[in-house]
């Protein structure tokens, strides 16, 4: 008895020291997350704060004189024709006519530079579309230059000497005018999100690149995701377990780790040079993602067949199963959820990925949206890199914004992760 | 605590070990058991042979012990029964104890007639009988005795050999049954007088006599428990004849 | 002399084998030649019959020279300490022990006199004719209907959904079960409880009219209660089937089977009655094994 109130007596004396060591390690614990989630939210409030404005564009309200003698000075109708005439000449005459005391050479210029010149092309195009314009008045809402952009957001501060910006005293006089007469306003940018790259900011959108990394991550599934999960099922339910699959496990390991440029070096040799593809295609893009996901997804794969248990297979070999009807029949839906899941942080792990595109090319300066994987485009990330690179104040705004759309997809994917796996897992 | 650290170095008996301390304890309550019996035939057999009546009733006295103690060993079986569920020889070892118990019972029944026998023939008011009457008894004792002491024996040690001679002995105490019953016969003829007192020697030689049928039944319980086999309705011969030759079982 | 006597006080000599206190040892005089079984391993009319029968994994022995019948509607099972070989030889009897690469299976073992191990016997057809129980109910993650239905489908035992049905039927009612779920076929199987699911475990494998079942511990993880209906099953099924179930319930092997073996480090040691082997085994492994003074 005396030995039992004697160890009950340790016990106790011991009990303090082992609580004090849990409350620290909570402690411990807490201040680890909070660090992590604090810095997630300095990343994401620094990237939200200076993308957000990208998804706003500055306008300028002017009224346009469709005229006849500059648009299509013959009365052809003739689309051939309308579409070379210089359509610049119809803004720069409704800029005239608002401020008609801007002669000088100087003025002029910062007078025609309010506007974005792509505001020309737009221009062309509704006539083009409806040819009926010719010859009437509209007044319309004409994008204004990123340098204006930038003013009007603030990026540009209007008190700073004349030297140290790059919007002149004669155009924020143009402004402050044209703000007097509520002519300029900030409305949501669709082509931010339709339009394709672009040297000038106001006309640079994401839509390329978000066509070029949908067609990249399609060609990626498509390919990784029966590749994987056939190469999973071959080795984990009918290869024999020998030297040559373990030395093949092995090396699916390794490649798992391989850094991603590797891929993308493997991709220029054999894809470009030695099969002839064309370059920057996200069909090749998607290619080299494929090798660099098929690991991820083999081993996420094998370990979700793994886990279904054994008295399933036993089950099915039972009653008289083959080896595949038990697999497609019974270990292939319960894995299913986690080869998704998988398949998933694969794909996830591919949209984020710059360095094998860059090596295949999909870094080039691409303006036109892609229309199938084929054509030359560029993805996310890289367009990311690119516009970082990129001098102009509007181009930072935009990097950011084209983050934040990114990390919109990055979510939504996992979104679907979870979806999927909630879906098809049968917790029976 | 003591018990516990014995539990441990002992790697021997059953994985329970408290099911073999109860194994034990049944078994030294049937050595009790049967040296109470033994003893009480002993006693009862010297009460007629000395004609003492104060041992006739420390017999007739001791005879409630034997009862509580086969009440004791019924309920111990009872409950190892219910709480061990034992199979094979260990169940064999409990049916056998269940019925050793009830011969021994038997035996002390026996041995309570014989000593009330004594009290009737040694009575204070009458004279006492004729000693040839009686000369049977102590030697028919004497032979039962050692074969109830060799059936318990041959219980525990189980040895089937010593149980197979008990039950060879059963034959020579029947001789020796018939062998008193005609000595009685001549006297009762020589003195008619005393025939009342034969007769309840005859009952007691006829105790006698069944005592040893106890011990032999002992015995044959025996061999059922070592070797698996029921051999209580086997001829002596064909029995002998198997274990002497190892084929039995 | 590696056992002990409780009776040593009395006399230390007259001892024999299998001893009440004394536990058999490994390697002790008393172990008879691993080779040889007692009892009479032979049925009259022999539904699955073994012949010799060694299984290894890899260099290991696990089964040692096993031979032994499986009569015609009859239990049989097999007891015996764990990892003694008996459940590996009951999955040899549907090659189940295929399924493990290192396992290597030599002998004979026939159903209906043919070897099931020759290589015109395919192993699928071989699980259709003797089916299999295992320890954990292991019921699809489907409903009870396609449990059941699973089976006689893969194998085409159905032409039609109303034969289907029928088949669905019976075998649930052949398993005491049909009454519990008939009102909730569409439900998944894995909400019954667990007796209700290893008997619906049972109706599966029946649905496939096995000619044998196989158990592999099948109560293990039952309830007292759960495991008393199974029981009762597997009486009731031996009308109709040859069963051979593995148990560690020394208790439910003398209850459920007419004739039981006992295993011991791969080796057949004893094979018997039912009611020899509770009541007097004959091998002292044996008698040690069923009186609990084993280890």
């Amino acid at each position: 008895m005396t030995e039992i109130a004697d160890s009950t007596r340790i016990v106790k004396e011991s009990l303090n020291k082992r609580y004090a060591s849990e409350r620290r390690f909570r402690r411990l614990g807490l201040m680890a997350i909070f660090f992590g989630v604090s810095f997630v939210l300095i990343l994401f409030a620094d990237i939200f704060s200076k993308g957000y404005t990208a998804f706003l564009q500055t306008q300028i309200e002017l009224e346009i004189f469709y005229d006849p003698a500059i648009i299509d000075p013959g009365h052809t109708n003739d689309p051939q024709v309308i579409g070379k005439a210089d359509f610049a000449k119809l803004y720069k005459a409704a800029l005239k006519e608002r401020f008609p005391d801007a002669t000088s050479r100087s003025a002029r210029r910062d007078l025609y530079n309010l506007v974005s010149n792509g505001v020309a092309y737009s221009l062309r195009d509704t006539v083009l579309d409806n040819p009926g314009l010719i010859g009437t008045r509209l007044t319309l809402w004409l994008v204004a230059d990123d340098e204006i952009d930038m003013l009007i957001k603030g990026h540009i501060h209007r008190d700073a000497p004349e030297s140290d910006r790059r919007v002149s005293n004669q155009s924020i006089a143009f402004i402050e005018q044209l703000e007097a007469s509520d002519s300029v306003r900030k409305s949501f940018s669709w082509t931010f999100l339709t339009a394709g790259d672009s040297r000038e900011p106001e006309q640079a959108g994401i839509g390329g690149a978000v066509m070029g990394s949908l067609f990249t991550l399609l060609v990626t599934l498509s390919l990784a995701f029966p590749i994987g999960v056939a190469a999973a099922i071959y080795l984990e339910e009918f290869a024999a377990k020998n030297q040559f699959t373990d030395l093949i496990e092995v090396n699916i390991n390794n490649l798992a780790a391989v850094p991603s440029i590797v891929f993308g070096l493997l991709g220029l040799a054999v894809f470009l040079n030695f099969f002839g593809m064309p370059r920057s295609a996200p069909l090749v893009g998607g290619l080299v993602l494929t090798l660099m996901t098929l690991p991820t997804i083999i081993i996420a794969s094998r370990a979700s067949l793994k886990s279904v248990p054994l008295s399933i297979r036993e089950a099915a070999l039972g009653v008289g199963a083959s080896k595949v009807q038990t697999v497609f029949h019974h270990v292939l839906p319960q894995a299913m959820p986690g080869m998704m899941t998988g398949t998933i942080i694969g794909m996830a792990q591919a949209l984020g990925e710059s360095a094998p595109l860059l090596m295949i090319g999909m870094v080039a300066f691409i303006v036109d949206i892609p229309t199938s994987p084929l054509d030359p485009s560029t993805v996310l990330p890289v367009q990311i890199f690119l516009w970082a690179d990129s001098p102009e104040r509007a181009f930072l705004e935009r990097t950011s914004a084209a983050i934040m759309v990114l990390l919109g997809f990055l979510v939504a994917m996992n979104a679907l992760a979870v979806i999927l796996r909630k879906r098809f897992e049968k917790r029976w | 605590m003591n018990s516990k650290s014995t539990a441990r170095s002992n790697s021997e008996g059953h994985i329970f070990h408290r099911f073999d301390e109860e194994l034990q304890s049944l078994i030294k309550l049937v050595g009790e058991m049967g040296e109470l019996a033994t003893e009480q035939v002993r006693e009862a057999g010297k009460a007629i042979k000395k004609g003492s009546l104060e041992r006739a009733r420390s017999v007739v006295n001791r005879e409630n012990r034997i009862d509580q103690l086969d009440i004791a060993i019924d309920e111990e079986i009872h409950r190892v029964l219910a709480l061990r569920a034992p199979m094979a020889k260990d169940l064999r070892i409990l049916l056998t104890v269940n019925r050793i118990g009830s011969f021994l019972e038997r035996i002390g029944d026996q041995a309570n007639g014989i000593a009330e026998l004594a009290l009737f023939l040694f009575k204070e008011d009458s004279s006492d009988p004729d000693k040839r009457l009686l000369s049977g008894i102590p030697r028919m004792a004497k032979y039962v005795i050692a074969m109830v002491e060799m059936s318990i024996q041959s219980f525990k040690r189980m040895d089937i050999e010593l149980a197979l001679e008990v039950i060879e002995m059963d034959r020579d105490l029947n001789e020796q049954f018939d062998t008193s019953i005609r000595s009685l016969t001549t006297y009762v003829l020589e003195d008619p007088r005393r025939i009342g007192d034969a007769v309840q020697v005859v009952l007691g030689l006829r105790s006698l006599d069944r005592i040893g049928g106890h011990a032999k039944s002992i015995s044959r319980q025996v061999i059922f428990m070592v070797k698996g086999v029921n051999v209580r309705h086997q001829s002596v011969e064909i029995l002998a004849a198997e274990i002497r030759a190892g084929s039995l079982g | 002399m590696s056992k002990a006597n409780i009776y040593a006080i009395e006399n230390p000599v007259t001892h024999q084998p299998g001893w009440i206190g004394s536990r058999v040892q490994e390697g002790s005089e008393n172990t008879a030649s691993p080779y040889a079984t007692v009892g009479n391993i032979a049925v009259p009319n022999p539904r699955m019959s073994a012949r010799s029968v060694n299984v290894f994994y890899d260099e290991k022995q696990a089964i040692n020279n096993v031979s032994l019948d499986i009569g015609l509607n009859e239990v049989i099972s097999m007891i015996g300490p764990s990892g003694c070989g008996k459940s590996t030889f009951l999955r040899c009897l549907n090659r189940m022990n295929d399924t493990i690469d290192i396992c290597r299976v030599e002998g004979e073992i026939t159903l209906q006199d043919e070897n099931i191990y020759s290589k015109s016997m395919d192993a699928v057809l071989l699980r259709a004719r003797v089916g299999m129980v295992f320890q954990k109910p292991n019921p699809f993650p489907k409903s009870i209907y396609d449990n059941i239905a699973y089976g006689p489908k893969i194998h085409g035992l159905a032409r039609s959904r109303s034969e289907l049905n029928e088949i669905v039927e019976t075998s649930l009612a052949k398993a005491g079960l049909w009454d519990e779920v008939k009102d909730r076929l569409t439900k998944p199987g894995t909400g019954l409880s667990g007796g209700q699911q290893q008997r619906l475990c049972i109706a599966r494998a029946i649905a496939v009219s096995p000619e044998v079942i196989l158990m592999d511990e099948p109560c293990s993880a039952l309830d007292p209660i759960a495991t008393a209906r199974v029981e009762e099953l597997i009486d009731e099924l031996r009308q109709n089937y040859t069963i051979a179930i593995v148990t560690h319930s020394m208790q439910q092997a003398a209850r459920v089977s007419q004739r039981t073996a006992y295993f011991h480090l791969g080796n057949l040691v004893e094979v018997g009655e039912t009611n020899d082997i509770f009541t007097n085994p004959k091998h002292p492994l044996t008698e040690a094994y069923i009186t609990g003074r084993f280890g």
